[in-house]
């Protein structure tokens, strides 16, 4: 359930497809820049109902870096 | 224009004062309005960068020119488009109210000039950057609409009012990187002139603008636990100030102001001198800074130097109170 809303908020904050989310990094594509970034962070958190720290906003890097940090928040996905 | 949803509102305050700046201009412009991009130097900080990318043809840098900002931009509004310039505050103030007189207020130019990290947010660049006196100056210049919203969307709403606007306007934005979320219902109207009502009481009434609001709300809570009712209005348009909804409150127990501003020429200045003329009128309490220069330091410190955190507007608003 966590991976499903997980891939959903990179779905739609970046506007991509399925296909695109897995391994994606930022800067990868020109949708992640750091606009896209905000909307990411700010999707995830609606998704979860967090609220992260700026280091962790800073140190999320790529999908799977990702699901590292969102471990601190007590997600797992 | 983006759809105004809770989504949007946490994506604007994550944005931060700046970054929602950006977007509303990217989306202004895909929404096939046309406009200028101008700024001294600051375009990456002015939230410009999908401008750029999108639409280079609409941008200028001036370079580290304030003064040149307002000439370049005046020259531009002469062609009939509007322009937005960008610097920071204290130099979208102080280094060039002369061009600001003349092509904004005089000439009545089409430039929306915004001044970016207003207040106390650059306390640690200390007084070269921290606290402009930006609403004093702005308001000693007749003709210029003045505006300072508070969170993230009424940052958006408000630029797409000043851009639809045919005028001068200055913005002031106040706040960092992760703004404060004071407008939970995306669903209100921004309009020029007519200030928002966010909590309705009968004891003390507060009037804020930028986002110092969010303590004023925090401070609220607290006076609402020792059963003081408060009202909570959002000026964000000092100028033309919402007289309307000064006459309406004009019988209320204790009016606070509270800004990110010194007190003179301020926007509790702003309205002490409408209701000098009136005679009935309500006891006022102005919170700011007092006729300082703040010490360098993070925000909070500075906020608390000044007595404008939560805490320090209760016991200011109980002192006041025991008096009356």
């Amino acid at each position: 359930m966590n991976n499903k809303k997980y891939v959903q908020a990179f779905i739609e904050a970046l506007e991509i497809g399925i296909d695109t989310v897995e391994g994606l990094e930022y800067q990868a594509i020109p949708q992640w820049d750091s606009v896209g970034h905000m909307g990411l962070i700010a999707a995830i958190e609606d998704a979860f109902d967090i609220m992260m720290d700026t280091d962790d906003i800073i140190d999320f890097s790529s999908f799977e870096k990702g699901k590292e940090i969102l471990k601190k928040y007590d997600v797992e996905i | 224009m983006l759809l105004m949803d809770k989504k949007v509102i946490r994506f604007l305050a994550r944005m931060g004062a700046r970054g929602s700046l950006g977007q509303a201009l990217f989306d202004y412009a895909a929404d096939d309005n046309d406009f200028f991009a101008v700024s001294a130097d600051l375009a990456h900080a002015s939230g410009y960068d999908r401008i750029i990318k999108n639409y280079p043809e609409r941008f200028v840098d001036v370079g580290i020119a304030e003064q040149n900002l307002i000439g370049v931009s005046g020259g531009l509004a002469k062609s009939g488009i509007p322009v937005v310039a960008t610097t920071w505050a204290m130099f979208a103030s102080a280094r060039v109210a002369d061009q600001v007189r003349n092509f904004m207020g005089y000439m009545q130019l089409n430039i929306k000039l915004v001044g970016m990290d207003s207040g106390l947010i650059q306390s640690r660049f200390s007084y070269s950057h921290a606290n402009p006196p930006d609403i004093s100056i702005m308001r000693a210049i007749p003709g210029i609409v003045i505006l300072s919203p508070c969170d993230g969307i009424e940052i958006y709403k408000a630029v797409y009012a000043a851009m639809k606007f045919k005028g001068p306007v200055y913005i002031r934005l106040t706040g960092g990187d992760l703004l404060p979320i004071i407008h939970r219902d995306s669903d209100f109207e921004f309009k020029i002139g007519k200030a928002i009502t966010i909590k309705e009481g009968d004891d003390v009434v507060f009037i804020s603008c930028g986002t110092i609001l969010s303590n004023v709300l925090k401070a609220a809570d607290m006076l609402e636990n020792m059963n003081i009712s408060v009202k909570i209005i959002d000026m964000h348009t000092i100028s033309p100030l919402d007289i309307d909804i000064l006459d309406e409150i004009s019988n209320c127990k204790l009016l606070v102001t509270v800004e990110e501003h010194l007190l003179q020429g301020g926007l509790g200045s702003a309205i002490a001198e409408y209701y000098i003329q009136k005679k009935i009128r309500p006891q006022q309490l102005m919170l700011g800074v007092n006729n300082i220069y703040t010490q360098p330091g993070t925000i909070n410190f500075v906020q608390e130097k000044m007595g404008l955190l939560p805490e320090q507007i209760v016991v200011a608003v109980k002192g006041k109170l025991n008096i009356i």
